[in-house]
């Protein structure tokens, strides 16, 4: 079965130059490429609607005839028309392509700075709503947010078109959108056009319809535009979700299979009176299983006083070791302020990836000497094989969290920029010029 | 499959973080030092640690 229409020949009225009719009896005006008159289909006589005068020419991108393959079906573009809203004196013009199809009916390609959108008209009624404090309509089950509402005008057209119109008039167009949908509402005074667009790369038209060249490029972001970044953002989180649990799980299991094996205990004390070497070294313990952490905790019974202790686990067949140390102090008291308090009386190091053998701690404790009075601490030493160690978790939680948050911000910037074309913030933008 | 990039940098983080908590690493700075004198045992102050002779805060209000 041929797609192809009936085409009817025909001459304008006004001028005599050939009309082509390609929508058949759906055709109710018809507009002569030449001399710009509007001309009714209906009429054998090809009775003459108007005469408009225009500004400039309009040069389609989309040539009036020309057949392209869109969402599975051919289309022939016969009508164009260009509209025109004025914004705080400002105009913006967009184009409409009339495409027809004698099996599937009227669809439209609107264009506007590159951005493309492929309508129909809508069979059911959308159901008036808000979202967010905003008007809205919902159809087919999805929201669509009111983004502008305008006074729209015809100021150029070239074709043939299904309804009678002249150029100039005006309707009051509403824009929904929930990207890549939009509807939209066209009112007069006796009817209201509800439409159903969805958003294209002009690519996508150029390839359709084997357009020379290169698509003209987008500028700016179009109402109902797909953030790039939209469902990235979304999907982006699930699976930070995922890894995120199983980084919780990583966690659990590293923690409940540690061994946390106190290898060594015992309590000293240290006095600055102590004649002598005050170094000493532990009893030998057993380091086992695999390359793991080691705890050395230290409990004291410090009181407005500090304490040094240098450690090293050494071991004891290859004579390698560790050296670290910690200084601990604790101080509290009460003053005009009430009371106070500062350090604590313990401390832990962690060595790291200490590999299985015998081992001792040589420990050497030192405590202020310069005021000429004695200091003494009591200790305790617990050391501890394989414990649990829970900062590259966080880290690698919080380095799991960057990209999505870099997803995310940068869709919000695209959703924010795409809200301050709306005419709604232009309206308390105005606002709060005003006041 | 979506978001490769990412699962890929998911994945290697998290690898990552299992050979570090598997091999026992930490963030906690310590000296490894070599060949401490065997007299040690018998002797400690043979030898001194790297911190015993770092400078002393003293605290307090």
């Amino acid at each position: 079965m041929s797609t192809a229409p009936q085409v009817r020949s025909l001459n304008c009225t006004n001028c005599g130059a050939p009309l082509t009719i390609r929508a058949g009896g759906h055709t109710l005006t018809v507009v002569c490429e030449r001399c710009l008159t509007l001309l009714d289909a209906r009429d054998p006589a090809l009775s003459v609607l108007q005469t408009f005068q225009a500004r400039q020419r309009v040069q389609p991108l989309i040539p009036l005839g020309r057949r392209g393959e869109l969402r599975g079906s051919t289309w022939e573009a016969i009508g164009f028309q260009v509209r025109e809203i004025v914004v705080e004196s400002v105009a913006y013009n967009w184009s409409e392509y009339l495409l027809y199809n004698p099996f599937k009916g009227f669809r439209y390609l609107t264009e506007y700075d590159g951005h493309w959108n492929f309508v129909a008209t809508l069979r059911a009624l959308p159901e008036e709503t808000t979202a967010r404090g905003r008007q809205a309509v919902r159809y087919l089950g999805q929201t669509y947010a009111c983004f502008q509402s305008a006074s729209a005008r015809t100021i150029f057209v070239l074709g043939e078109f299904p309804w009678q119109f002249r150029v100039g008039e005006a309707v009051y167009v509403s824009d929904y959108i929930a990207p890549p949908r939009a509807v939209s509402a066209e009112r007069t005074q006796n009817e209201v056009a509800w439409s159903l667009g969805e958003y294209l790369p002009g690519g996508e038209v150029w390839k359709a319809f084997k357009l020379p060249g290169a698509c003209p490029p987008a500028r700016g972001i179009y109402s109902n535009q797909p953030s790039p970044d939209g469902p990235n953002a979304r999907s982006v989180w699930t699976v930070c979700l995922a890894l995120v649990g199983l980084l919780a799980a990583m966690m659990f299991l590293f923690s409940v299979g540690a061994r946390q094996e106190e290898v060594f205990q015992s309590s000293y004390t240290f006095s600055t009176a102590m004649k002598g070497e005050t170094s000493f070294v532990t009893p030998v313990f057993e380091l086992k299983g695999r390359p793991s952490n080691v705890e050395v905790k230290v409990d004291t019974d410090l009181e407005n006083d500090w304490a040094y202790l240098s450690f090293t686990l050494i071991n004891e067949q290859s004579g390698e070791g560790f050296d670290f140390g910690r200084e601990i102090g604790y101080y509290h008291g009460v003053d005009t302020d009430g009371s106070w308090s500062e350090g604590g009386r313990d401390d832990r190091v962690l060595v790291p990836s200490v590999p299985p053998g015998r081992y001792y701690l040589r420990v050497e404790p030192d405590m202020n000497d310069e005021d000429g009075k004695a200091h003494s601490v009591r200790y305790q030493v617990k050391v501890r094989r394989d414990v649990p160690y829970n900062p590259f978790f966080w880290i690698a939680g919080l380095l799991l969290l960057v990209p999505p948050i870099f997803v995310s911000l940068r869709a919000a910037g695209f959703e924010k920029a795409r809200w301050q074309e709306s005419s709604f913030v232009s309206d308390s933008k105005s606002d709060r010029e005003d006041e | 499959m979506s978001h490769p990039f990412y699962l890929a940098y998911g994945v290697l983080l998290l690898g990552l973080v299992g050979v570090a908590e598997y091999r026992g690493l930490s963030l906690n700075s310590v000296n490894q030092v070599n060949n401490v004198p065997r007299t040690v045992r018998d002797n400690p102050g043979a030898y001194r640690s790297h911190y015993a002779f770092l400078p002393r805060y003293i605290g307090g209000k």
